[in-house]
């Protein structure tokens, strides 16, 4: 229990820490909105009006508690541009963006799990090394490029898919569905080829093991064997490298909605960047750090808890 | 005809023999020794009766066990066989059992394996008594780590002798444990392995001289001495053996 | 085919690095003229066609290899000099010290370069200069981690117990044992970041957040490409290729490199 106390501090530290980052980055550096609200030609006094009005002028670390205080209780403050609150408008595109990268997830180790562990079996075969090459080349491929080439293929020549745009859960189901294969997939394609990458090295190295022979001497299968005891095994170190991978996968995600004209907190981000829109940019890049941070520590937490010979450590 | 039947078996890993021209046989009841230092083949035959050499590894000659030709046997065929007919053990208790799955669950597999349906939990603590572990339905719940080198060893005899198999391969079943473990787990096997037919794979002269009378001695692949295992340590014939045994000398 | 990686590597990274440097005084066309030919396809005089503009898409392809290694070499030799003697340091305070560099890299290590950008982009608005500070920024922890990590292993050698006890400094420890022994660990992350630099600067000027209109980047010829996938899907072709092979060519590098430096590492056939 002490262990994950200490990971819960030093969790909650990295958010401190990550907030001030975040608000220091975007009020400390030079661009001040209100000049950029009024335009070069404002006059000096109508600047410092505004700046008064907007709270700009008290000192910064007063202005950062105030911010992170109504962060806290859920209150993002306003947007400068549209004067709508930014919670209001973060928690619709906030769901989109979380079924993409949660389906991409998803996607991506039903992509990677049969095709690491085919390429490590088949390792002395040309047909895995081939599988190797390809998940080589898939590692050097933007998630975005490959997302074009989905709507080259699906969207123009074949019009299975939609090639952009987004329908909610809620409305059609269906819909939802169908506008997301693409996207969802793109993101999957690309991340597969990291994962199944190291799925083929998790699996080689289970190939060698002594329980892996036990399971064969018993009677199961390679395959078998695999599938009951290396997947267990694999899964605990497995669910780092996904943890990791989020920040990836986020990343990626902001692009792709760009690629798909999709209503999340990526490209509400952009916009916001094009229009200046500090509190909104700030909000948003919040939001997706801390969820990196938050996913990473309940990996940290999860793998306490799932690998059997730490558990006994951890409680 | 004797249960097991080795003639002639060679393996090969590419250019490299690992085992050459070897022959041997074990009557159903029997038991054979198998001697010789780390690279003398010895476990690579053992493995290659139970047919798990890895795929680089070309197998010839023959091997039957109770009849049955299994050198080419299909995979299929072969996965029906061991567990069931054919068993081992190995000598890391530690790592030769999956560290995230409980013992009891690991060994009801081996049941449900070979006899499609569940092996029951009270099945699998009768054979844990079996195998002399006093508290069978505590370490059936237990993770590998959390028993002692006796108790796993144990489990794994357990898992090996659950489908009553004809023949048990043990490749140096008592290496890895301390001297008065060890003991009792030569004790325990010279008991369950009464009525069936044994290979016994270890380095070691003295541990092989508790459970076997008949033993082979290999060195590069090759059988260079075979015979009654008291004989062979009062007058080795092979120089090889000869330095076996006087390296043994101490604890024979 | 444990050398072959390398020299693949090596190869594309010599054909970008060889592109970029004919781009440097001479393209085909001025890769930022608009021409009356607009959309055409591959042939003579443009060997790779023209984009919606009319410009030739062999040259500004040419001109983007420049962008790219311009920005990975500033970006990741950024890094390593900031995070190579941080890691270094983290390694050899006290261990309470020690740490606070080690876990503030870890929590760097939550921010991609791409929010960097963003954060960047609105504070002073995107440009090639905003891109190489992010993507550096971001490519810093990798460097405090593999320094790290190196060095406790190295400080862990009795050699080292030995030079410490007859009396060298901490500089010329580090100086003299710790770097020529992290230094091939330094050389493998630095070709695996490069190719990830790469990839975030594709992101980047995909997004407009990178270089500026008049500089012909990778990225923004995949989002001019975009507009015209029913037409000429082509286009989208060649600068994702190009992006590609230049990631594969430092990634290739960067595990040939891990064979040939570093024997402890090389993984089982």
């Amino acid at each position: 229990m002490r262990r994950v106390l200490i990971r819960l501090a030093w969790f909650l530290g990295s958010l401190l820490l990550a907030s001030f980052l975040i608000f220091a980055a975007t009020n400390a550096l030079p661009g001040d909105i209100a000049n950029f609200l009024l335009g070069t030609n404002a006059r000096p006094e109508e600047v410092t009006a505004l700046r008064e009005r907007l709270g700009l002028n008290r000192p910064f670390l007063v202005r950062y508690l105030e911010w992170l205080g109504g962060v806290v209780v859920g209150d993002f403050g306003t947007s400068q541009i549209t004067g709508r609150p930014v919670t209001e408008m973060i928690l619709p595109r906030l769901e989109v963006s979380a079924w993409l990268v949660g389906l991409a997830t998803i996607g991506s180790l039903l992509i990677a799990l049969p095709v690491g562990a085919y390429a490590a079996l088949r390792r002395r075969h040309l047909d895995g090394v081939a599988v190797s090459a390809v998940s080589q080349f898939g590692l050097a491929v933007p998630s975005f490029w490959a997302g074009i080439w989905l709507v080259v293929l699906f969207a123009v020549q074949l019009r299975w898919f939609p090639a952009g745009g987004y329908v909610s859960y809620w409305d059609s189901v269906g819909e939802w569905a169908l506008h997301l294969v693409l996207p969802v997939g793109a993101l999957s394609i690309v991340q597969a080829s990291v994962i199944s990458r190291y799925v083929r090295s998790a699996v080689i190295d289970v190939l060698h093991t002594d329980y892996f022979r036990t399971a064969r001497a018993i009677g199961w299968s390679r395959i078998g064997a695999l599938w009951r005891h290396g997947l267990r095994n694999i899964s605990i170190s497995l669910l780092t490298v996904i943890g990791l991978q989020v920040t990836t996968l986020l990343v990626g995600a902001i692009i792709i909605e760009q690629v798909f004209a999709i209503p999340g907190l990526g490209s509400r981000l952009l916009l916001a960047v094009t229009q200046r829109d500090l509190v909104i940019v700030q909000g948003i890049v919040l939001v997706l750090v801390w969820a990196v941070l938050l996913i990473n520590f309940l990996v940290d937490v999860a793998y306490q808890f799932l690998d059997p010979r730490l558990k006994r450590a951890a409680a | 005809m004797s249960f097991l039947e080795v003639d002639d078996l060679t393996v090969r890993f590419g250019d490299t023999v690992a085992v050459d021209h070897v022959g041997f046989a074990v009557e159903d009841t029997g038991r054979l020794g198998i001697i010789g230092a780390s690279g003398s083949g010895k476990s690579v035959t053992s493995l290659a009766i139970a047919g798990l050499l890895s795929e680089t590894a070309r197998v010839t000659g023959s091997i039957r066990l109770d009849g049955q030709e299994l050198v080419g046997l299909r995979e299929r065929e072969y996965r029906e066989l061991r567990g069931s007919k054919l068993s081992m053990i190995f000598q890391e208790p530690m790592t030769a059992l999956d560290p995230t799955m409980r013992v009891g669950r690991q060994i009801a597999e081996v049941i449900a394996l070979h006899e499609r349906r569940s092996g029951k939990r009270l099945t699998v603590e009768a054979e844990l008594a079996r195998v002399g572990i006093r508290d069978p339905q505590r370490v059936g719940e237990s993770f590998p780590h959390q028993l002692s080198g006796g108790q796993r060893q144990r489990a794994l005899i357990a898992m090996a002798i659950i489908n009553r198999p004809g023949l048990v391969i043990c490749d140096e079943p008592t290496t890895a444990l301390d001297v008065l473990v060890q003991k009792q787990i030569l004790g325990l096997l010279d008991e369950v392995l009464t009525d069936r037919a044994a290979l016994f794979v270890s380095h070691d002269l003295a541990v092989v001289r508790e459970v076997c009378r008949h033993i082979i001695v290999m060195e590069h692949g090759r059988i260079v001495e075979q015979g009654d295992v008291d004989d062979v340590i009062a007058t080795p014939e092979h120089e090889y053996t000869a330095r076996l045994v006087a390296a043994a000398r101490g604890t024979l | 085919m444990r050398g072959s990686s390398l020299w693949a590597g090596a190869f594309l990274i010599g054909l970008v690095a060889l592109t970029a440097g004919v781009a440097l005084f001479w393209t085909p066309f001025d890769p930022t003229a608009n021409g009356p030919l607009r959309l055409a396809p591959p042939g003579w005089p443009h060997l790779l066609g023209t984009d919606a503009f009319g410009s030739d898409v062999l040259s500004r392809l040419m001109a983007g290899a420049k962008v790219v290694l311009l920005v990975g070499v500033l970006s990741v030799v950024g890094a390593a000099v900031v995070g190579v003697p941080v890691g270094i340091a983290a390694a050899m305070l006290p261990r309470a010290w020690g740490e606070i560099p080690a876990r503030l890299s870890d929590i760097l290590y939550g921010f991609p370069a791409l929010l960097l950008a963003i954060l960047f982009a609105a504070a002073l608005g995107g440009s090639t200069w905003t891109a190489v500070m992010a993507i550096g920024i971001a490519t810093i922890p990798a460097f405090v981690r593999i320094a790290r990590a190196g060095t406790l292993e190295v400080l862990s050698q009795p050699y080292v117990e030995a030079a410490q006890l007859a009396g060298l400094g901490p500089l010329a420890i580090a100086r003299r044992h710790v770097l020529p022994n992290i230094a091939p660990l330094v050389w493998v992350q630095a070709s695996v970041s490069f190719g990830i630099a790469i990839l975030s600067e594709a992101g980047l000027s995909y997004l407009g957040l990178g270089s500026g209109p008049d500089s012909p980047t990778w990225g923004r010829m995949l989002r001019e490409a975009q507009d015209h996938l029913f037409s000429t899907p082509i286009l989208a072709l060649w600068p994702g290729l190009a992006v590609a092979f230049a990631t594969l060519g430092f990634n290739l590098l960067g595990d040939g490199l891990r064979d040939v430096l570093d024997p402890r590492l090389r993984e089982r056939a």
